[in-house]
């Protein structure tokens, strides 16, 4: 402290007063380096909590209201969830890679044959496959209800699939009623649920 | 000094070691590339090679950041199946990634499209660089321009003898000046 009031008093005092007098380009520089390093780093904050925030939603599995789609069979029928408004849907997420598949798959085709004249429509939608192996698959298990390509994945995105098989039960409102998540295991099971979405 | 080493040493270690893993892994994704053999391919005259050099340039669809060529899923299998079919019907490589994306979306091109909030990744790095880019220039060019007389007061020192202020244009004035200002100062 001592020194430094000798140095002030040595000092001629023109540059004295010129150290107190901020120079307004310094200001503005050190104005810009305190936006870069505190307000960059802050405004990449907020957007990262902001898409983490979206991501966090659109990652839930659908409930209630099912969410829409549209897509051509394998068939080249066109079909719209929204026109079957009045009957049950039970949707299905499958792929011919996937083996879980597989051990549900004769189960569904004899229970679409069972209730199809009872206002429940069946509809496979094929999760990330190959068109060939696809169409084996059908072949294979003699699958006859309405299957189609779930193109870039936009069903199973807005449903929320985590993985194949799942199915979603819709009530005749357009409701998700029920899903199972893996095969499903037994008739017991499978009636329980189409139970809640007959017309 | 000897922890210094030791250190050192330790850290001169790990540097191997991550390389030797690095290597081997890269080397290993290289070995799973070669051996994909897609068993459509060879029905269809079409080689391992032709089918593999298509998938290198797809992404898996159901994994993160694993090439298609590479990838040991049977999805992966399945889907180099079909680019060797598509081969052999005499598709080219751009109309087989046209399907792929069709089919599959856009993560299988590996990069994000250039729409909505995916712009901010193509732009934000040349954004980054080009701010970075101008503050280093500003800089630098602060640190190398003469400074003024008027304006160099932090620098400026009073020469003892002549009791004027004068302002160093040269590193050695600075330091003669420095020198003789912290002279003065102990006496």
């Amino acid at each position: 402290m001592a020194e430094l009031t000798e140095q002030t008093m040595q000092a001629p005092p023109e540059p004295a007063i010129a150290d107190q007098v901020v120079d307004p380009a310094q200001q503005r520089a050190v104005n810009a380096w305190r936006f870069v390093l505190i307000g960059v780093p802050l405004l990449f904050l907020v957007f990262l909590a902001m898409r983490l925030y979206q991501t966090n939603t659109s990652e839930q599995r659908a409930a209630g209201e099912a969410p829409p789609f549209v897509f051509t069979s394998f068939d080249g029928e066109t079909i719209s969830l929204a026109e079957l408004r009045g009957k049950g849907v039970v949707l299905n997420f499958w792929a011919s890679w996937c083996d879980p598949c597989r051990a549900e798959a004769e189960l569904l085709e004899a229970t679409w044959r069972r209730e199809q004249d009872k206002g429940i429509v069946f509809i496979g939608l094929d999760y990330l496959d190959q068109e060939p192996a696809a169409k084996a698959y059908l072949a294979e298990y003699a699958i006859s209800y309405a299957n189609g390509p779930d193109l870039q994945s936009g069903a199973a995105r807005r449903y929320g699939i985590k993985g194949v098989p799942e199915t979603f039960f819709i009530d005749p409102e357009g409701k998700i009623a029920h899903m199972v998540i893996g095969p499903i295991v037994n008739e017991a099971q499978f009636a329980k649920a189409l139970d809640k979405i007959r017309p | 000094m000897k922890a210094n080493r030791s250190i050192f040493r330790w850290l001169l270690v790990g540097m191997v070691v991550w390389t030797t893993l690095t290597i081997w892994s890269l080397s290993a994704s290289l070995l799973h590339a070669q051996e994909a053999t897609p068993t459509a391919a060879a029905t269809n005259g079409v080689t391992a090679d032709e089918v593999n050099a298509v998938a290198s340039e797809l992404w898996c669809p159901l994994c993160s950041g694993v090439r298609l060529d590479a990838c040991e899923l049977k999805a992966c299998a399945q889907m180099r199946d079909l680019i060797a079919l598509k081969l052999a019907e005499g598709e080219d490589s751009e109309s087989i990634r046209a399907y792929f994306l069709d089919q599959y979306g856009p993560q299988v091109l590996g990069q994000p499209p250039l729409e909505g909030f995916n712009w901010l990744a193509w732009i934000l790095p040349f954004v980054v660089l080009a701010i970075g880019g101008y503050f280093l220039w500003n800089t630098m060019r602060r640190m190398v321009q003469p400074i003024p007389a008027t304006a160099g007061t932090s620098v400026a020192s009073t020469d003892p003898t002549t009791r004027k202020t004068v302002t160093p244009s040269t590193p050695e004035d600075e330091y003669a000046g420095k020198l003789a200002e912290e002279l003065k100062r102990y006496g």
